[in-house]
């Protein structure tokens, strides 16, 4: 049942010009880091939160979605044009993309991309709205030990899906549960977990942990190879010098329509993939790629075709929506940017899940509106600056480390002007380094970290319920007992699966074909 | 999980090893926690306020111990191959550099200590002829500096001149 007053104080919350300048910002900013090779969506997002805590929410959210939807097709621009993903989920994009580059058709390819992002990404948008309301509705009946059974299943799906080595994707995830303990303690507020250090009694706020591991902990890697060697800059240049000495030809409106087929997969696959926790965005282009090659051998995808390039946008934009569907339905991010998502969302008061649809309709109409429009401004500026924006690589890495890094300590001091947390965002930076190099990822922490204080939560509520019978609290229902043995099969089967292990096989396998592209 | 590499690498390197390590490590912490006060006490509700931290802290333990006997212990991550003790020493100085950073914009204020800041790390990460170096550092505050104000979130003042904010 839609709330037509919530729906109608959304529209003026939303059409305002002060949300529409932040969701144009968050667009050309996301398409800008989506298309610089080595900042991810992930990256752009945790440097823009602390920005919006002195926003409105719906320019928050404007300005936090409008950089995720982006970025994910700003990673296509420099695929397409030198081989070199912008950010992961666009490495599918670089088979047949980089080939219609060098054959002169580099234009067309990339407006392939675009339209085939943003068609994708508003139909799963549309998709998510339909769906997310009606779990939410679901996610009300359950009960504390339900909520914590689909909490932990929640947890062991990402990690067993967030890396090739379950052992590493658990890890990160336990690493988070601790994190996630440290401050006060969630019913009766002791401190706990603090190493007798005072600054740390209130706990560990999101924002110097995520700008830590996942920018911080980036940029310390990329520092630490350029002070080793700088020969990169050189050759990107070379590259992109090539690239601009061929003429393209504009997609007509036909050849847009022939990749339907490539299209519809990806939208099927994508929003399948982005509901999911633990798989994201890469993994659905690959899958999308993959089906779609399975599909019609006779079109010979992979050979620098414009349904390839379809068929991995559409993957990889049609996850954006969906991703938020367990947060909306359910509190549970399914990706670190959910999860960034929903610490923008706590930052603002509304803390994402099932009740929220009750406590803050207008809150939930706004960003079903912005997810929508989003797609707009992303085509728009997508249209236009595409090819300014695939100069972007051009970009000196020596420019653009130190500013991130500057950036990274101005958030984190920004958002509660406390100096620890600029300490405790470059200790995380060091950690994080330590997972780059170490291939454990960083996504199931932060999800983990924010879902840790709600699973204890719920439990304890379970316990007082059940007066202290652990029993009684974990497997009070049929449903409870269900998503406890969920819990033991998920794992094991998506262990078994090593689904994420063959998308990075076939990573590394675009790696080398455009490596050997280029020599 | 395939690795490319002409020398053997060390066992410190490979899964094991650095599970080995991280699980000493993991280890270190349970003993810690388990030797503090706070972790034992009960709560009005029956509940251990370190329950769940232990949880957090073995589930580490467990995934580390995984991690060297499963069937990928003998791996060695592309990027572990070539890091050394440099990479760390580096990472650990880029740290220390950005906290003096932070000082001295906290004391200075950030129009001062930015540019400086931007001009010399792009320098030293090799950016060339020097005066783009400059050039970038002082674009870059500006920007930075405009976007910050376009928020309403205040950059530090210098010292001399906090005296006159609002």
């Amino acid at each position: 049942m839609v709330n037509v007053e919530a729906l109608m104080q959304a529209f003026t919350l939303v059409f305002t010009f002060e949300t529409m300048m932040w969701l144009a910002i968050g667009v050309t900013i996301g398409v800008g880091v989506g298309a610089m090779p080595g900042l991810t969506a992930t990256t752009g997002v945790a440097l823009m939160l602390p920005l919006t805590f002195t926003m409105d929410t719906a320019a928050a959210l404007g300005l936090l979605i409008g950089l995720y939807k982006g970025a994910v097709y700003g990673g296509s621009i420099s695929a397409i044009s030198f081989a070199t993903p912008g950010t992961s989920e666009a490495a599918a994009t670089v088979f047949d993309g980089y080939k219609m580059m060098r054959t002169g058709k580099g234009r067309k390819a990339l407006l392939m991309a675009l339209y085939a992002s943003v068609t994708a990404d508003f139909l799963s948008d549309v998709i998510t709205i339909l769906i997310a309301p009606m779990l939410a509705l679901i996610a009300l009946q359950f009960g504390p030990s339900e909520r914590f059974w689909l909490m932990a299943l929640a947890i062991c799906l990402l990690g067993a899906l967030s890396g090739a080595h379950l052992a590493k994707g658990m890890f990160s995830a336990a690493l988070g549960l601790f994190i996630g303990t440290v401050g006060p303690d969630p019913i009766s507020s002791v401190p706990r977990n603090t190493f007798d250090q005072w600054w740390l009694g209130d706990g560990i706020h999101l924002i110097p942990l995520v700008i830590g591991i996942f920018a911080m902990g980036a940029m310390l890697e990329r520092a630490v190879e350029m002070l080793k060697e700088s020969r990169q800059a050189r050759e990107m240049r070379a590259a992109m010098q090539e690239i601009f000495s061929t003429k393209g030809e504009d997609l007509t409106f036909r050849e847009y329509l022939s990749c339907w087929k490539e299209m519809g997969i990806g939208l099927g696959v994508g929003t399948f993939v982005g509901m999911l926790p633990g798989l994201g965005s890469t993994v659905g282009a690959f899958m999308s790629y993959s089906i779609a090659k399975q599909v019609s051998p006779h079109k010979k995808i992979g050979t620098g075709r414009l349904e390839g390039i379809a068929a991995a946008e559409a993957g990889n934009n049609a996850t954006v929506g969906p991703t938020l569907v367990p947060l909306l339905a359910f509190g549970i991010p399914g990706s670190a940017v959910a999860a960034l998502l929903g610490g923008a969302l706590m930052l603002q008061g509304a803390t994402p899940g099932p009740r929220m649809f009750e406590l803050f309709p207008e809150v939930v109409y706004s960003l079903f509106i912005i997810l929508l429009i989003g797609n707009i401004f992303n085509l728009g500026i997508g249209r236009i600056f595409a090819f300014v924006y695939s100069k972007l690589g051009e970009l000196p890495a020596p420019v653009l480390v130190p500013m991130v890094m500057l950036m990274a300590v101005i958030g984190s001091y920004s958002f509660e002007n406390n100096p620890f947390d600029v300490l405790l965002m470059l200790g995380f930076g060091l950690v994080g380094f330590f997972m780059r190099k170490f291939k454990i990822p960083e996504a199931p922490l932060i999800i983990t970290f924010l879902l840790t204080p709600v699973a204890e939560e719920n439990i304890r509520r379970g316990l007082l319920i059940n007066e202290g019978d652990w029993m009684a609290a974990l497997f009070n229902s049929p449903l409870a007992i269900g998503l406890a043995v969920g819990v033991v099969v998920l794992t094991w089967l998506s262990s078994k699966a090593r689904l994420t292990e063959r998308m990075q096989i076939a990573d590394e396998a675009i790696e080398g074909e455009a490596d050997s592209k280029k020599s | 999980m395939g690795t490319a590499n002409s020398q053997p690498p060390s066992w410190l390197r490979s899964n094991q090893g650095t599970a080995t390590v991280m699980a000493l490590g993991c280890v270190a912490l349970l003993i810690y926690l388990w030797m503090q006060e706070w972790t034992h006490r009960e709560l009005r509700d029956g509940f251990l306020l370190g329950f769940f931290t232990l949880i957090g802290a073995g589930a580490c333990l467990l995934c580390s111990l995984v991690m060297m006997v499963d069937q990928y212990r003998r791996h060695v991550e592309e990027d572990m191959q070539t890091v050394g003790w440099l990479d760390w020493a580096l990472a650990i100085t880029i740290l220390l550099v950005l906290y003096v950073f932070y000082e001295i914009a906290w004391t200075f204020g950030f129009a001062l200590a930015a540019p400086v800041f931007l001009a010399v790390a792009t320098y030293i990460l090799g950016a060339r002829p020097w005066w783009t170096a400059i050039v970038s550092g002082i674009v870059t505050t500006l920007g930075i500096s405009v976007a910050f104000w376009a928020i309403g979130i205040d950059l530090p003042m210098p010292f001399f001149l906090q005296s006159l904010e609002p």
